[in-house]
């Protein structure tokens, strides 16, 4: 394979400001909905991660827009319901804050939002959530009402109240009058069901009850050091399960206050600039707080029943401020997440704090959001709302080995068009049609389609925009071209297929395309999920597709979304150009759209075939055996067929992007084409699926995931994307994640391991489990080994009575969490851990060893370490057949020391002069 | 398995004090070798075989007149080993003895008892302070600061030596044996236990200084650390004594022993913990209910299982062991009473809270809290109850080891040093620190005084201080010599891998430029770094950039100042982690009415530095080369200041060639005993004469305040010794040379390295060449002086020339092992220096033994020999058991001064004559205070002392006879010898009356009365 390594795509990061768990903990008997972790950032994205047993997967990206932020998010849980025996979970809703006077709930499973509320008063700057009824207090009386209110603090000093009752959000009351005096409300935060506390620049916490909106307390901070500012500022409060107190202000300190008395108990200076972020963990024994200096704090009670807390140990793992972090404990899971303007959240062991690594996710968006046209030597990338594009010339002499791209003189990429698109809302979704002719860019509002024309002489491009129908206006998820240049696949916010023929795609003449009035509406297989699972929790979230490919010979499209559920369509007919394009049918399309929304509401009710519509004599339908696919344990995160071995030399296929052309189509047949699927799922999971047929691949079948390489299992970064190289024969895949590139060769099997069933792995499985179970990471980044323990204590102690070594006996036990491990209250929220094949007793995913070529001149599998933060793989050029280099790809980096940080208030090494005071 | 230990009695030893001056030196009890053993100077020297015919210089052997190298006299060595020494010592009185014949024999007898009575090393004083917690009286009026064999104690309200006691450790004991812990008592504060390196404890009584003479052997084989604690039990109270030590077949041990004087044979002892590890470092809490140990990075906590044993030889222990993250440099505990035992076991419901703070080789400090209960509430099924969070407190402020960290009283602070030079407060509920910056070295040890009112701090450069607690004020300080000493073990921390520093190959010792002051005979001036520190296997190169001057009437240290660039920085580390590097002293030389000080420094850039210039030039060195700093430096004292001002700065006074813009180094410097003048050779060979001139200002002079007129120095006159062109053309610059002035001043020699040995006499006023002679030193020259008329060249052999009759008067060649050491190892490891007092002068040798192995500079040693300038026979010959670092002349009396690497400071002296440093006693030996009651245990002591004696001196007494027949009858009492009693000092300085009597008592009485005493 021909390497490009790049690094010139300017994908800014964005700033994380708010981090947000659908749960704080989530006990073992607790009937809840999956917990996902909300992260917003600086430019309006909000990101949705399922922690997932510690397989952190970024499942989907509610977008955001120009001058958008979001600057607090909020879950809230409504309270469950009990309907005919059956328990509805409550709602999980997601709710956001970003500097305006609104607060906004999100519709999560269209990425839009739900509903807004706001009222006269200042911009909010924080926001907060009523604890939940617990159930004593439930029995106390009984009629109240379980659910959660949010509490909004604003920076003209008012306090708000929105209530989330009757599924609806509307703003209860404004508790504390807006007024010129009062000073900003910085954080706030609920220390039980009726009592506020709220955190404010001018060196006080005040206390509220919210039942009448009289003032409780207020605590003085007093004034601020010698030589700063007067006022302290608040930056966070949170309250313990006790009622403790505990803020966090802009002296470094952490104060410890009495939640009965509302008197100061102890005061800690851990940090040497401003504490902007708190956590704790459910139960009280742990603070947590990051700040301005970039560390990372852990404060712990000293001795029992005395009060005190101490801290523990601090680290530096940000690059930047730490802004925002949020803890969540449960699942087996038991791990902090903390954000800032270094945009990769990092998640660090709660309980086992020390004993464990952290581990950086990385700052990017889980879908690459590089495309190629390898036919032109074309690659796009986007962001917020740029389109950029670049032409990889061909390197005439390839000398160079790999990754020599720096070297190359700048002419070896020009970048050759910038398109800003109009518009508020951010590019979800752009695609690049294989001769590099077409860009088609989704927004959430609408759809747009540009031709370009890229002048080989002078190497610049013209972008024309092409009108699209105006089924398009209500813009989509995920767009995609099929490797013919034939269709255009759109996902709608909705989870909606929409199939649109391009009607001069692939002809060179310079007339504009356009779109085929009839759209081919596709609707997937209704998964009979029951009603009180769609109507609790997260709802339908997880019918959400996230992705979407195209067989090489445009036949056959899969889609699969977070579930776990692949659903397949195939193209039937011959092409027959002749038949006439029908005027716009607007009627149609209208109809159409209606009902499919219905539909979607319904999810997806059998009605497909009367709205499918044939198109130049060929019709999209269900694959027949679509229903023979099986859920698959995790959400797919790379989906791709197999390019046809069976094709001309130069042929290689690409796995998002193939680029043959259509073989001769069967007429109300299924195609005959390659059908095999690769489907990579979030946990590493590797399977191949012949779709036709509805069953695995014989390789597949001979190859399951626990016959895969160790090291492959150990890894921890979600696969991103794949490269298929069939050239000479070879049937190779390049895997692809943040940090590493794998490659397997499909044509060998994996070693067997001896006395072990491939097929019958059922003992084996179940015997792995239970061992499994307790060396376990808690979420973060795997177990320190024991020599390297910097914690000042180790896992183990010695007994020693009178000489006689006794026992050796733990001292540090593993995570309380462990004991529910494999326990989930809800079957569909966490993927079966008996196909989990992660193994993190080791953190060999992190430790940049490259690994050469085995010592046999073929091996089945190769890795390396070398290239990371990996963005994307593209292909970007045939390759040379005849060298049997393979398909030239271009590996794109971005590194976070790259990609330019806002400055910092503290610099790297400035504590060395003020240190001693000397 | 209880193994009684039996106390022994140790060697009796009288201490050589001025009242007993006349005493004859102990055989055993003393490091240094007895006079007379002609084993040691043999290795040194090959000795002359016809040493008596050549009494008078005029030898036969070698002609006179020639510019050939004189037939030196030669003695083939017989061996350079030191385990044939005995074989030497009696091949060699065989030899002796064989062609000399029976006159020879019995004259050279009498020649060499004589030379025994003639000189004598007194008891050193300084030395450096044991690495040991300073102990603090219970009334916190004391201070008891431990040397490496002494226990002495200082008054914290004026800081004086109160009173030094010397355990008489066992003869058979390894050269180093060292005090290794000390504790006081918690039964009875008056005693202090002290644990010696070879396994000895002794049991001393600080208040009167009794108990020195008897101990206990823990261990056959050593000690490592020890802890005292007061144990209750069957009704009765003792004192239980913790050790740590390696056991014969290999693993280390704790052992407890219950060492009782009432039945000193009989003493129960109990192993409780054996390791294959190496514990370091042993602490008890609770009247022994908790013990905590350090192995490697292990913390042992222990606790007594039960109260109810009658002896210790019943006494259990449980231990739990875990792993801290490193190894363990400092540890303390501290142990209170539970108020609240909610949630705890039954059996841990009584036990105190035990807080642990443990400092690592790293810097990081571990606090762990409560950490007895926590490790002993595992439940029956092996686990640990919820809600125990084993995780200690991480302080990590100090970037290197953490020598020493204490828990304060009350238990909210705690207070840590280290290499940063930063006494360290942890406020522990806030989390906030409290700094005090800039102390003067490493902090080495802080301990808390039982009050909580002050702490007591040592520091690495051999010096101690008292701070009060409030205001961190210094009450009380404790300084002694602050040159460089010999690391005594390799510290823990040796294990972190660092940027390697530029050290010395071979290995060597660096020498410490020190003199006397003539003017004021007590002060003794030293050039001493901010480490002293020497490393034994990779001695680094050190700078020494500040004067320390120390009063050796008293011991104490007067004032220290910096003589060169000194960079003092928070972090002693540049940017790349490299320590900053700063000038080396290389030479202090004083005028002779003691006002002015010339001072060579030098410093070389780092060769890291230019690592960046290696593609342009070929060799580093050139370019370090071209970069070096020398400065000879001219300062006046002030009377008003009490420091020496500088008054000129001459950069750069030798080049490195003729035509050599680059600084060349400083061989030598000279101070002319007659007027204003010093001089200097250097690498480009050429001598430098330096004189003062009036400062003008525009032709008028400039004057101080008191009307003296200021003065500048200025090169008088440039001589060039050798041929320039010879230099010029071969490129080698000499890499030795020396200068001397004779006794008046009237000349100068001066001599740098060439293959005949030419030397050259200068006039010095005009600078003109009078006399040039080859042949006066072979290979590199060390050292030049001169006695009288006579030039004594120190090179490979030791040349003794009357410049008058231009005669060899006798020359001796070093021994194999001297001569063949490299030149740096020459340069700063071989000391010459004259008495002209006695006539007689003084030369120093390193003698490396060729042990097997890694070489280490404990291995190696230093011996001593005078010599009277007329005669190769030396006068006396002492093995020092460390490394001699400077060798003076003592000028207030006949006699040398002679510094170590333990920082003593020994008087060899004749007979007689009173050391300066025999004033250095203890307020309690001078008896200034309180009258002395001497109790009945001192009188039997003493008693016994003269028992001793007895036994081994039938051999002087026998040359007695021979030699001072007249002495003992009719006693004949120089003037001179007088006044060598009288006029040792200003008459407020001199000794008491008492001392006095003694000593002129002993002039005239001679033996019988160190008997009699």
């Amino acid at each position: 394979m021909d390497i490009h390594r790049c690094r010139f795509v300017p994908f800014p990061p964005s700033t994380i400001n708010a981090l947000a768990f659908s749960h704080s903990r989530i006990f073992k008997d607790q009937k809840a909905a999956s917990p996902r972790l909300a992260i917003g950032r600086a430019n309006g994205d909000i990101e949705l991660w399922n922690p997932q047993g510690g397989a952190w997967l970024q499942e989907t990206i509610i977008r955001g827009g120009k001058d958008r932020s979001i600057d607090g998010l909020v879950w809230t849980q409504d309270p469950n319901e009990e309907v005919e025996g059956k328990t509805i979970i409550g709602k999980s809703r997601l709710f956001s804050i970003g500097f305006t006077t609104t607060v906004t709930e999100w519709d999560l499973t269209k990425g839009r939002p739900l509903r807004q509320a706001s009222g006269n008063h200042g911009e909010i700057w924080c926001i907060a959530a009523q604890p939940p009824l617990s159930k004593s207090e439930k029995a106390a009386n009984p009629g109240q009402w379980a659910g959660q209110r949010l509490i909004a603090g604003c920076t003209d000093g008012a306090l708000v109240l929105y209530s989330t009752e009757d599924e609806d959000f509307q703003l209860q009351r404004i508790l504390v009058r807006p007024s010129a005096k009062k000073a900003k409300v910085i954080s706030v935060v609920f220390q039980n069901r009726n009592i506020v506390v709220a955190g404010c620049t001018d060196s006080t916490i005040r206390i509220y009850d919210i039942r009448n909106g009289s003032t409780v307390r207020n605590m003085t901070l007093g004034s601020g050091p010698k030589g700063g500012p007067k006022e302290i500022i608040v930056w966070s409060v949170k309250t313990l399960r006790d009622g403790t107190i505990v803020s966090g202000d802009s002296t470094g300190e952490i104060k410890i206050w009495d939640g009965k008395l509302y008197t100061l108990r102890q005061r800690i200076r851990s940090h040497q600039q401003d504490v902007l972020s708190l956590a704790t963990n459910f139960d009280g024994t742990a603070i947590f707080s990051g700040g301005m200096d970039r560390r990372t704090v852990v404060y712990k009670p000293v001795g029992k029943g005395k009060n005190r807390w101490a801290e523990v140990a601090h680290r530096r793992f940000h690059s930047h401020d730490v802004k925002t972090m949020a803890s969540f404990e449960g699942g087996g899971l038991s791990v902090l997440v903390s954000g800032g303007p270094d945009a990769a959240p990092i998640t660090i062991p709660l309980g086992q704090y020390g004993f464990e690594y952290q581990r950086a996710l990385p700052f990017f968006p889980q879908e690459t959001l590089i495309r190629s046209a390898p036919k032109q030597g074309l690659m796009m990338s986007w962001w917020d709302r740029e389109v950029h594009i670049w032409h990889i010339r061909k390197d005439p002499d390839p000398i160079e080995d790999e990754e020599d791209i720096e070297n190359k003189p700048p002419e070896g990429r020009k970048l050759v068009a910038k398109i800003l698109i109009k518009g508020e809302a951010n590019i979800t979704s752009a695609a690049l049609n294989p001769e590099g002719t077409l860009l088609a860019v989704s927004t959430n509002s609408d759809i747009k389609l540009f031709q370009l024309r890229l002048n080989l002489e002078e190497d610049v491009m013209r972008v024309s925009k092409v009108t699209v129908p105006s089924t398009y206006s209500s813009g989509a998820r995920l767009v995609q071209f099929s490797p013919d240049g034939k269709w255009l696949c759109t996902i709608h916010a909705d989870s909606r297929i929409v199939l649109s023929c391009l009607l001069t795609s692939g002809t060179t003449s310079a007339s504009s395309p356009s779109i085929h009035p009839q759209q081919s509406r596709l609707s997937r297989l209704d998964r009979k999920t029951e009603k009180h699972v769609l109507l609790g929790g997260l709802g339908s979230y997880d019918r959400t597709i996230t992705q979407l490919a195209f067989s090489s010979d445009s036949r056959i499209l899969a889609v699969s979304d977070i579930s776990g559920h692949i659903d397949t369509f195939v193209l039937t007919g011959h092409e027959d150009l002749s038949q006439p394009v029908p005027s716009d049918d607007s009627d149609a399309a209208s109809s159409s759209s209606s009902s499919s929304e219905s539909d979607s509401d319904s999810d997806a009710e059998v009605e497909e075939d009367s709205k499918t519509k044939t198109i130049f004599g060929q019709q999209w339908t269900r694959n027949p055996s679509a229903t023979l696919l099986p859920k698959l344990p995790s959400a797919p995160v790379v989906l791709s067929f197999r390019p046809s071995a069976t094709k001309l030399p130069n042929g290689t296929a690409v796995a998002l992007h193939p680029t043959r052309n259509n073989p001769n189509p069967i007429s109300h047949a299924l195609p005959t084409g390659e059908d095999r699927l690769l489907v990579i799922t979030s946990t590493s999971l590797i399977y191949e699926f012949e779709t036709l047929k509805g069953s695995l691949s014989p390789w597949s079948r001979r190859n399951p995931t626990s016959l895969f390489p160790e090291d492959f299992k150990r890894t921890l970064e979600t696969v991103r994307g794949c490269i298929w190289d069939l050239s000479q024969g070879r049937e190779r895949i390049w895997i692809y994640s943040v940090g590493w590139i794998w490659m397997f060769d499909l044509s060998k099997d994996f070693p067997s391991p001896s006395g072990e069933l491939i097929n019958g792995n059922g003992n084996a499985e179940k015997s792995k489990k239970r061992k499994r179970g307790k060396d376990r990471a808690s979420g973060a980044g795997g177990v320190i080994p024991d020599q390297q323990l910097g914690m000042g204590i180790s896992r183990r102690m010695q007994k020693v009575i009178h000489e006689e070594v006794e026992e050796e006996t733990a001292l540090i036990l593993d995570s309380g969490m462990d004991v529910d491990v494999d326990v989930d209250g809800d079957d569909d929220s966490l993927p079966d851990l008996s196909l989990l094949r992660r193994d993190s007793r080791d953190d060999g995913g992190k430790t940049p060893q490259g690994k050469g070529k085995r010592g046999d001149a073929k091996p089945s599998d190769w890795h390396t370490f070398k290239y990371r933060p990996i963005m994307g793989v593209v292909l970007i050029g045939e390759g040379e057949g005849e060298g049997g280099v393979g398909p030239e790809v271009a590996v794109v980096e971005r590194p976070a020391w790259e990609a330019g940080l806002p400055g910092r208030w503290e610099g790297e090494q400035e504590w060395r002069d003020r240190e001693v005071g000397l | 398995m209880a193994s009684p230990l039996k106390r022994k009695r140790g060697p009796v030893e009288v201490l050589d004090t001025p009242k007993r001056s006349k005493s004859v030196k102990d055989q055993s009890g003393n490091p240094l070798r007895p006079a007379g053993e002609k084993a040691g100077w043999g290795a040194a020297f090959n000795p002359p075989q016809e040493l008596v015919v050549t009494t008078n210089g005029v030898n036969g052997n070698h002609s006179h007149r020639t510019s050939e190298s004189p037939e030196a006299v030669d003695y083939e060595a017989y061996v350079q080993d030191e385990k044939y020494k005995d074989a030497l010592e009696q091949r060699e009185k065989s030899s002796k003895n064989v062609p000399q014949g029976n006159n020879n024999k019995t004259l050279a007898k009498s020649e060499e008892q004589k030379a025994i009575e003639l000189w004598k090393l007194s008891e050193p004083i300084g030395g450096r302070m044991a690495n040991a917690d300073p102990v603090f009286s219970r009334d916190e009026k004391f201070l008891i600061v431990a040397n490496r064999k002494t226990i002495n104690v200082y008054s914290t309200s004026n800081s004086l030596l109160t009173r030094s006691i010397k355990p008489n450790i066992n003869p058979e004991a390894p050269r180093y044996t060292r005090i290794v812990a000390y504790c006081l008592s918690p039964t009875d504060p008056n005693i202090v236990w002290v644990a010696f390196s070879d396994g000895s404890v002794f049991r001393i009584d600080w208040t009167i200084g009794t108990g020195e003479t008897d101990y206990w052997m823990i261990s056959s084989t050593d000690c490592i650390h020890m802890t005292v604690t007061s144990m209750e039990s069957a009704g009765r109270r003792r004192d239980v004594v913790f050790t740590t030590e390696s056991k014969k077949d290999g693993g280390f041990r704790i052992t407890a022993q219950e060492l009782s004087i009432e039945t000193p044979s009989e003493s129960p002892t109990r192993t409780i913990y054996t390791t294959p590890n190496r514990m370091q470092f042993l602490k008890s809490a609770k009247e022994g209910s908790v013990i905590v140990a350090a192995s490697g990075n292990r913390v042992l906590v222990g606790r007594l299982r039960s109260t109810d044993y009658d002896t210790i030889a019943n006494i259990r222990y449980e231990f739990r062991v875990f792993e801290s993250t490193e190894a363990i440099k400092c540890l303390d505990v501290r142990a209170s009473n539970r108020t609240e035992s909610e949630g705890l076991k039954k059996s841990l419901k009584k036990s105190p809270i035990v807080d642990v703070v443990v400092g690592d080789i790293r810097g990081v400090l571990f606090v762990h809290h409560d950490l007895l209960a926590k490790l002993f509430s595992q439940q029956a099924d092996g686990k640990l109850p919820p809600g125990i969070s084993m995780v200690p407190r991480k302080l990590h402020w100090h970037r290197e080891v953490v020598h020493t960290v204490k828990w304060s009283l009350d238990g909210n602070y705690i207070i840590s040093g280290g290499t940063e030079t930063v006494l360290v407060l942890w406020q522990l509920d806030t989390g906030k620190q409290q700094f005090l910056p800039h102390m003067s070295a490493t902090i080495q040890n802080v301990v808390v005084s039982p009050t909580g009112t002050s702490y007591a701090i040592q520091l690495a450069d051999n010096s101690a201080m008292i701070l009060s607690t409030a205001e961190l004020e210094p009450t009380a300080n404790i300084a002694g010599i602050q040159a460089s000493v010999l690391e005594s073990e390799e510290p823990l921390e040796a294990q972190i891998q660092k940027i390697e520093e530029p050290s010395w190959q071979p290995l060597l010792v660096q020498r410490t430029p020190a003199l006397i002051n003539p003017t004021d005979l007590s002060k003794l001036l030293l050039v001493v770094g901010q480490q002293q520190e020497v490393s034994a296997t990779k001695p680094l190169v050190m700078s020494n950039p500040f004067l320390q001057t120390f009063d050796l009437g008293s011991g104490h240290n007067i004032s220290r100042q910096a003589f060169t660039r000194t960079s003092i920085t928070n972090i002693d580390a540049a940017p790349s982690a490299h320590r900053i590097s700063e000038p080396r002293v290389t030479h202090m030389k004083i005028s002779h009415d003691g006002k002015w000080l010339a001072t060579v420094d030098e410093w070389t850039p780092p060769a890291r530095e230019y690592d960046f210039l290696k593609h342009r030039s070929s060799s580093l060195a050139i370019e370090q080369q071209h970069r070096r700093e020398v400065f000879l430096k001219f300062w006046q004292w002030n009377h008003e200041t009490g420091l020496w001002e500088l008054v000129s700065r001459i950069d750069s006074p030798h080049s490195l060639g003729p035509d050599s813009g680059d600084a060349g180094r400083i061989f030598a410097l000279a101070s002319d005993p007659s007027s204003l003048r010093f001089s200097t050779t250097g690498e480009d060979g050429i001598v430098r004469t330096w004189t003062t001139k009036t400062r003008k200002r525009d032709g008028v002079v400039v004057r101080a305040k008191d009307g003296s007129a200021y003065k500048n120095w200025h090169c008088q006159h440039a001589v060039c010794l050798g041929k320039p062109e010879l230099l010029d053309g071969t490129g080698n610059f000499p890499t030795s040379g020396s200068v001397a002035f004779s006794e008046d001043g009237s000349v100068l020699a001066a001599a740098c390295d060439n293959e005949d040995g030419l030397l050259h006499l200068l006039d010095p006023d005009s600078g003109v060449e009078r006399l040039s002679h080859t042949g006066l030193f072979e290979g590199a020259i060390v050292g030049m002086e001169f006695l009288g008329q006579d030039l004594i060249v120190l090179s490979n052999k030791l040349f003794v020339f009357d410049i008058v009759s231009e005669d060899f008067r006798f020359a001796i060649k070093l021994a194999k092992s001297p001569a063949s050491l490299s030149l740096n190892q020459k340069q700063e490891m071989m000391h010459l220096a004259v008495d002209q007092r006695s006539r007689t002068f003084a030369v120093a040798l390193p003698k490396f033994s060729s042990q097997p192995g890694k070489p280490s500079l404990w291995a190696a040693r230093s011996e001593l020999t005078v010599f009277h300038h007329d005669s190769p026979e030396p006068q006396l010959t002492e093995q020092f058991p460390t490394i001699v670092t400077a060798l003076l002349p003592a000028i207030s009396s006949e006699g040398y001064m002679v510094l170590d690497t333990a920082a003593e400071i020994h008087t060899v002296m004749k007979k007689g004559s009173q050391a300066v440093t025999a004033l250095a006693q203890s307020t309690s030996a001078l008896e200034l205070d309180t009258v002395p009651d001497e109790p009945a245990g001192e009188n039997l002591l003493e008693e016994e002392d003269v028992e001793e004696m007895e036994d081994y001196l039938p051999t002087p007494a026998a040359t007695q006879d021979g030699v001072d027949e007249d002495n003992s009858e009719h006693p004949v009492v120089s003037q001179q010898q007088l006044s060598e009693i009288f006029d040792i000092g200003p008459s407020f300085a001199l000794p008491p009356m008492e001392e006095m009597f003694y000593q002129v008592a002993d002039l005239f009485l001679s033996k019988p009365l160190a008997q009699s005493v």
